[in-house]
């Protein structure tokens, strides 16, 4: 069993530490689950598929959202800004979330992308994401007949 | 454009379609799970329109679990084709590609004709897992519910409108002249919830039809029925409403019922008695009295005090506790 520190420290694959109170860490059930099983006499916990880079993402999301007082409308300016990056990080951020178990941040990304492209004309979304039309004309027009209702 | 990162900056049309490949494509790599949760929350219309992404875009939308067709799927600016030919040959289509179960389903054509391609239609889905249903079937006449229906083993939602039942043992069709069933030749015991939007309290042959239903669920823990009647009230409703009537019946489990629509007519009245008196576990009961008159509540209130009942008046609706 850990010992019990106030602090939990989380350590990326970059090697940057992130040092977290531990009140605030064990909400993620990934985290209760290797202070219970990890038999380690230090607090620092590796997450070996994240990076420093994303990981202070994370932290800030969790420490803004475990904050004392923090009214409804605080929080949905501070995800507003939040969500303020590109779309790779956003995925980073996914992935991370993914990984230490966070339905709500997942949750909160998935929505940011399902944002980007609601309502956006097809062409805008392969611009906006990069997405590379690889149709032939012809192979597009097939597609259009296929669902010629949802076209029209 | 000048790609850093994801970033975009100006550069021209030519220059830009070099660079677009090194722009890594973040949402086609999503994994499939994500990528049909948001296909999901998207109008199924635009769901299907990514199909034309790319490649690998073609058939994602294939995959989604919850599909809802309406009119705004055949009624379109460039209206050449008549609806309901229209509706045909989207199911058509739809059929063709979709993939995987389909767990909620919500058809509404009520302004379409019936067509027997819904026979399919329900055939379909009752192999598919669908979970959740809702019928809007058409106007014109009541449609004939194919027996594939009773075949969705996965079933936890059911809401029909405009449908008549016919199953080997029953001929469930409200219509005069019919001889009613007391209760359907079995129980359905899976019958927790049941909403009962438009009962009209002036045919009593109606009425009759309703209680055959309730009374084959012996499970049922929440009714709601949305009332309708008329000051000229026919004898045979208040008959049909007589306690005596429903010696063989006990609501056991039911533990809330909510009536809307509530305009204080004797038969409705006696409506409300009877599930009083035969709901012993019945923990609430809301009576929502839209249509009240104000002046004489009081009769009403002495009308339910009579079977011993504390009835007591919150907000819009009373409430016995």
């Amino acid at each position: 069993m850990m010992s019990l520190g106030k602090l939990i420290t989380l350590k990326t694959n970059d090697n940057e530490e992130f040092k977290l109170d531990k009140t605030v860490a064990v909400k993620l059930e990934i985290i209760k689950n290797i202070v219970q099983d990890v038999d380690c006499t230090s607090n620092v916990i590796p997450l070996p598929n994240i990076d420093g880079k994303t990981m202070t993402k994370v932290v800030k999301y969790w420490k803004k959202h475990s904050e004392e007082g923090v009214t409804e409308v605080q929080l949905k300016n501070f995800d507003q800004d939040f969500l303020k990056m590109s779309h790779s990080e956003l995925h980073d951020v996914h992935l991370a979330a993914k990984y230490l178990d966070d339905n709500q941040l997942k949750e909160v990304i998935i929505q940011e992308f399902l944002d980007r492209i609601k309502g956006k004309p097809i062409e805008e979304i392969r611009e906006v994401f990069g997405i590379v039309n690889d149709y032939t004309p012809e192979e597009e027009e097939e597609v259009r007949r296929e669902n010629a209702w949802a076209f029209e | 454009m000048i790609v850093l990162g994801d970033y975009w900056y100006m550069m021209s049309p030519n220059e830009s379609k070099c660079y677009r490949s090194l722009l890594p494509d973040v949402l086609s790599n999503l994994p499939d799970h994500v990528i049909d949760v948001i296909l999901m929350r998207l109008p199924c219309k635009d769901a299907v329109r990514t199909s034309i992404l790319s490649k690998k875009w073609r058939y994602n939308w294939c995959r989604r679990t919850e599909l809802t067709l309406d009119k705004s799927h055949w009624i379109t600016k460039n209206d050449l084709l008549y609806p309901t030919v229209k509706f045909k040959k989207i199911i058509c289509q739809f059929f063709t590609l979709r993939e995987g179960p389909i767990t909620k389903f919500t058809l509404d054509i009520v302004n379409l004709e019936n067509s027997p391609e819904i026979d399919n239609f329900i055939y379909f889905l009752s192999r598919n897992d669908i979970q959740h249903l809702v019928l809007h079937l058409s106007f014109d006449n009541p449609y004939k519910l194919p027996s594939s229906v009773f075949t969705c083993s996965q079933l936890r939602h059911l809401s029909l409108h405009n449908c008549s039942i016919h199953h080997s043992s029953v001929n469930f069709y409200a219509e005069e002249g019919y001889e009613v069933p007391t209760r359907l030749p079995f129980d359905l015991n899976s019958v927790k919830r049941f909403n009962l939007p438009y009962i009209m309290l002036i045919e009593s042959y109606k009425l009759s039809y309703a209680f055959c239903l309730i009374k084959s669920f012996p499970y049922l823990e929440y009714l709601e029925i949305q009332l309708y009647s008329e000051d000229e009230e026919d004898d045979r409703i208040l008959e049909c409403l007589e306690l005596q009537r429903f010696s063989d019946v006990t609501f056991n489990h039911l533990r809330e019922v909510k009536v809307k629509c509530f305009g204080g007519t004797m038969s409705e009245m006696q409506l409300i008695k009877l599930l009083l008196a035969k709901s012993p576990v019945l923990v609430r009961m809301l009576i929502d009295r839209w249509f009240l008159e104000h002046g004489s509540l009081d009769t009403r209130l002495k009308i339910l005090n009579e079977g011993r009942l504390k009835v007591e008046l919150i907000g819009d609706a009373w409430s016995k506790f």
